[in-house]
């Protein structure tokens, strides 16, 4: 048992706390909100110099060979200062996908260009329902032709899908629910992709993507044909533990803020922090938090060191998607009228926090799984 | 990180299990656990004194008073397996608060008198520190210590005193310089209750149990040599006692074991109308948030124990710890109660679990409130972690 980060993580943590304070300001993460990317090209290039977008890339790949477990030292940062944007979409989920589904080949031909910067990726599974099990798969069909595939189908809730090179889509290609699902990749720019942009509320890109006759050759099938889904659950395991790891970094940042502020405003002739019933709101958010920390992370690890590490991922992201609204809601209620305000930064997170608590399945769902690992049903 | 335990302490875990499975004396499904403080007293010293010869009773002292200097991870998965197996045995006041104490704070003579008994198992102390007027106020308490040159003269009250009736000693805080500031006017002492003439009187509980004690000090003479560390220290030296007091990991490790119990019940147990209770969906749900909580207060219970590893002294975390870890008790006896339905207010055999989930949820009642109040562990939290402004240190602007 062993609680704390290796060295290599500390080091991690400190570096990108320093990168991402300097550069990714308030200033810039709310002008990211209204941007069609997420992220500038020079940020991306950074990201690239530093390492992070091939951090879980192997280096024989062109990447700097880290675990999932380090990634999550960053993501926490990265939730820190809240920023979103194809980052998630491409060097967690959609290197996760392409690791555990893609060929030789693939891999040595698209991971590199992933570290280098020069492809983002965009995986498309959502439907109308944005359930996140097998049979959501509906209208997306993959029929096999003499040469290729033809692709037909409408997705939703896709991340990033504007500002993605490609799209990994997951398709049906036979009737039964879970085998019959595979991987494609498409081009963004193939003829018959349309784009409908959904408007979400915390500057996350959000699209429908409609996919017409779209046809591709056999060099474009990704996964083991119709074995797709235990790759899929694997990566959405990955992300839910992601976004666990971004809103405890948020939720220690909203920590922070907030006991500055009890500190500084003063009612009463004296400063809000000296009352106890807002000193026992800052212990419970302290509490939380703490807590937050603490089940991102053990899911972190167990996905990189643990074969059965379903369980872990589960409970991190039910207790962080649950605690972390809650101390959004506490921090606001001790900011009084200002913490209300467009211009004041506690509701940037606090609408973030929106798409992370339901992103990868949100509380309820990673409820019913831990009733079902432990034979509750 | 690592977020599991060695192959060698798993290996200790098992040594211990195995030991302790062999120990009990009814077959473990139907083992509820005894009354420590009661009738089955002799019982839990019997235990004592073979995890004394064990090594385990004392596993946390350094080698040189005879302990193993056994790492926190280790003393984790004793209080751990012990908890959940519902064992009696383990000596709070002894081996885990005053032993402790003495090591950093006795003379060598003292040391060399009390430390022997305490790892050998042999004998019970109980802890004098409440008093009627003192409770969450603790450094307010008044009991009078005199010096008369040859002795110490007490005189004053301590109460809720658990387990005085069975101890031989008690360990306690008196107020040794009524002029000074409340924290520097108090000093650590120890006595004999039969041989000083001190006077313990029983309190009923609200499980209708004999467990703590109203304590009197009627003109006690004690010795010379009963004062431990400096006068007038004692509260710092009680302090250092205290740290030892809270990482709690005994909480969730002995829920586990009491869901466990219910998650068998509510599968085996169906409805009126011939469903399984399991299927309530009401249920369900509340099953899968014990279990989060049960997590919760585990992964802070390892953190508390992780920091000790390196050294660093944990303040937030331990009240944390204890806070999640009563809070957590207090709900699952609840659960426990209400899925039994009408029979949720038995006490006899024929409710579920012999009623034993009523009977635990009167106890923990007392959980929140022993060894710091929850609403004192969130003071600690928000000023000693969280930095913000004591109340009672402020001075408030014109
Ligand atoms: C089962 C049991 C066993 C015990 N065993 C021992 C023992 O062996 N030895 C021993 O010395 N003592 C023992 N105690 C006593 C225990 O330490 C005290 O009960 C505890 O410190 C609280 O003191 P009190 O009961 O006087 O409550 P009070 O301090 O009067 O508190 C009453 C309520 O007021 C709240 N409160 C008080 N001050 C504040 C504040 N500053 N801010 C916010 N809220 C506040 C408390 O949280 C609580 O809710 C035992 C108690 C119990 C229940």
């Amino acid at each position: 048992m062993d609680l704390g980060l290796s060295e290599i993580q500390k080091m991690l943590q400190q570096s990108s706390r320093e990168f991402l304070e300097e550069n990714c300001s308030m200033q810039f993460i709310r002008a990211m909100e209204s941007d069609p990317v997420g992220v500038t090209d020079e940020l991306w290039k950074n990201f690239a110099e530093l390492g992070w977008l091939g951090l879980m890339i192997p280096e024989q790949y062109g990447g700097s060979g880290f675990e999932y477990q380090d990634m999550s030292i960053l993501l926490e940062e990265m939730g820190r200062v809240g920023l979103s944007g194809p980052f998630f979409s491409t060097s967690i989920i959609a290197v996760q996908t392409i690791l555990s589904a893609g060929n030789e080949t693939q891999k040595s031909e698209l991971l590199p260009k992933i570290a280098s910067g020069d492809l983002k990726f965009s995986l498309s599974f959502f439907e109308k329902s944005g359930n996140i099990y097998p049979s959501e798969i509906q209208t997306t069909t993959a029929r096999k032709q003499d040469e290729g595939w033809i692709i037909n189908g409408e997705k939703s809730f896709v991340t990033d899908a504007a500002s993605s090179d490609y799209f990994i889509v997951a398709a049906k290609t036979m009737d039964s629910k879970e085998k019959g699902i595979s991987l494609f990749l498409i081009p963004r720019d193939n003829e018959g992709v349309e784009i409908t942009e959904m408007k979400s509320v915390g500057g996350e890109k959000l699209s429908k993507v409609n996919f017409q006759e779209i046809k591709i050759d056999d060099s474009q099938l990704l996964s083991d044909e119709n074995l797709s889904w235990n790759v899929l659950s694997k990566v959405f395991q990955v992300g839910a533990s992601g976004k666990s790891s971004e809103m405890a970094g948020a939720a220690t940042k909203i920590l922070e803020i907030t006991i500055d502020y009890v500190m500084n405003r003063e009612q009463f002739n004296r400063p809000i922090g000296s009352f106890q019933a807002v000193q026992h709101q800052c212990a419970d958010m302290a509490i939380m938090s703490k807590l937050c920390t603490q089940f991102a992370r053990k899911s972190a690890w167990y996905l990189s060191n643990q074969e059965k590490n379903a369980l872990e991922v589960h409970r991190s992201k039910a207790y962080v998607s649950k605690s972390f609204h809650d101390i959004c809601q506490i921090s606001h209620q001790l900011h009084g009228a200002i913490g209300y305000t467009w211009d004041y930064n506690l509701q940037v997170y606090t609408r973030k926090m929106q798409h992370q608590k339901l992103a990868f399945g949100d509380y309820n769902y990673h409820h019913k799984k831990i009733s079902e690992l432990l034979n509750l049903i | 990180m690592r977020y599991i335990f060695t192959q060698e302490d798993e290996k200790f875990r098992q040594e211990l299990r195995d030991w302790i499975r062999n120990e009990i004396p009814v077959n473990f499904e139907k083992w509820h656990g005894v009354n420590e403080a009661g009738e089955d007293f002799e019982y839990g010293l019997k235990i004592r004194r073979k995890l004394a010869k064990k090594g385990w009773l004392t596993m946390a002292w350094p080698k040189e008073y005879g302990g193993q200097g056994a790492s926190y991870m280790k003393q984790v998965i004793f209080n751990e397996e012990m908890s959940y197996h519902r064992m009696p045995g383990r000596d709070g006041f002894g081996a885990k608060m005053l032993g402790p104490t003495l090591m950093v704070h006795g003379t060598e003579e003292q040391k060399k008198r009390f430390l022997p008994p305490i790892a050998n198992g042999e004998v019970q102390w109980c802890q004098g520190y409440s008093e009627p007027d003192s409770g969450s106020d603790l450094a307010s308490l008044k009991l009078k210590v005199e010096d008369k040159k040859d002795h110490w003269l007490v005189n004053g009250t301590k109460v809720w005193t658990s387990m005085a009736h069975k101890a031989t000693w008690i360990f306690f805080l008196g107020r040794t310089d009524p002029v000074a500031p409340k924290h520097k006017g108090i000093s650590f002492f120890v006595a004999n209750i039969e041989d000083s003439g001190i006077e313990v009187q029983p309190i009923i509980n609200m499980v209708n149990e004999h467990y703590f004690n109203q304590v009197i000090f009627n003109n006690v003479k004690i010795p010379k040599d009963s004062l431990i560390g400096e006068l007038n220290r004692g509260w710092y030296i009680a302090a250092t006692l205290l740290d030892f007091e809270r990482s709690g990991v005994e909480y969730p490790s002995s829920a586990k074991r009491n869901f466990e119990e219910i998650i068998q019940f509510v599968k085996k147990n169906k409805n009126s109308s011939g469903v399984p209770l399991i299927q309530d969906p009401y249920i369900n749900k509340t099953l899968v948030d014990l279990d989060l909580d049960i997590e919760a207060a585990r992964l802070i219970a390892y953190e508390v124990a992780y920091l000790q590893s390196q050294g660093e002294i944990p303040s937030i975390e331990g009240s944390v710890a204890k806070i999640l870890g009563t809070t957590l008790t207090q709900k699952i006896a609840k659960i426990g109660t209400d899925f039994s339905g009408l029979y949720g207010q038995l006490t006899d055999s024929s409710a579920p679990f012999d009623g034993k989930y009523l009977k635990q949820q009167l106890h923990v009642t007392a959980f929140t409130i022993f060894a710091g109040t929850t609403e004192i562990q969130k003071n600690i939290i928000a000023t000693r972690g969280l930095g913000l402004p004591r109340e009672d240190k402020l001075t408030l602007k014109k």
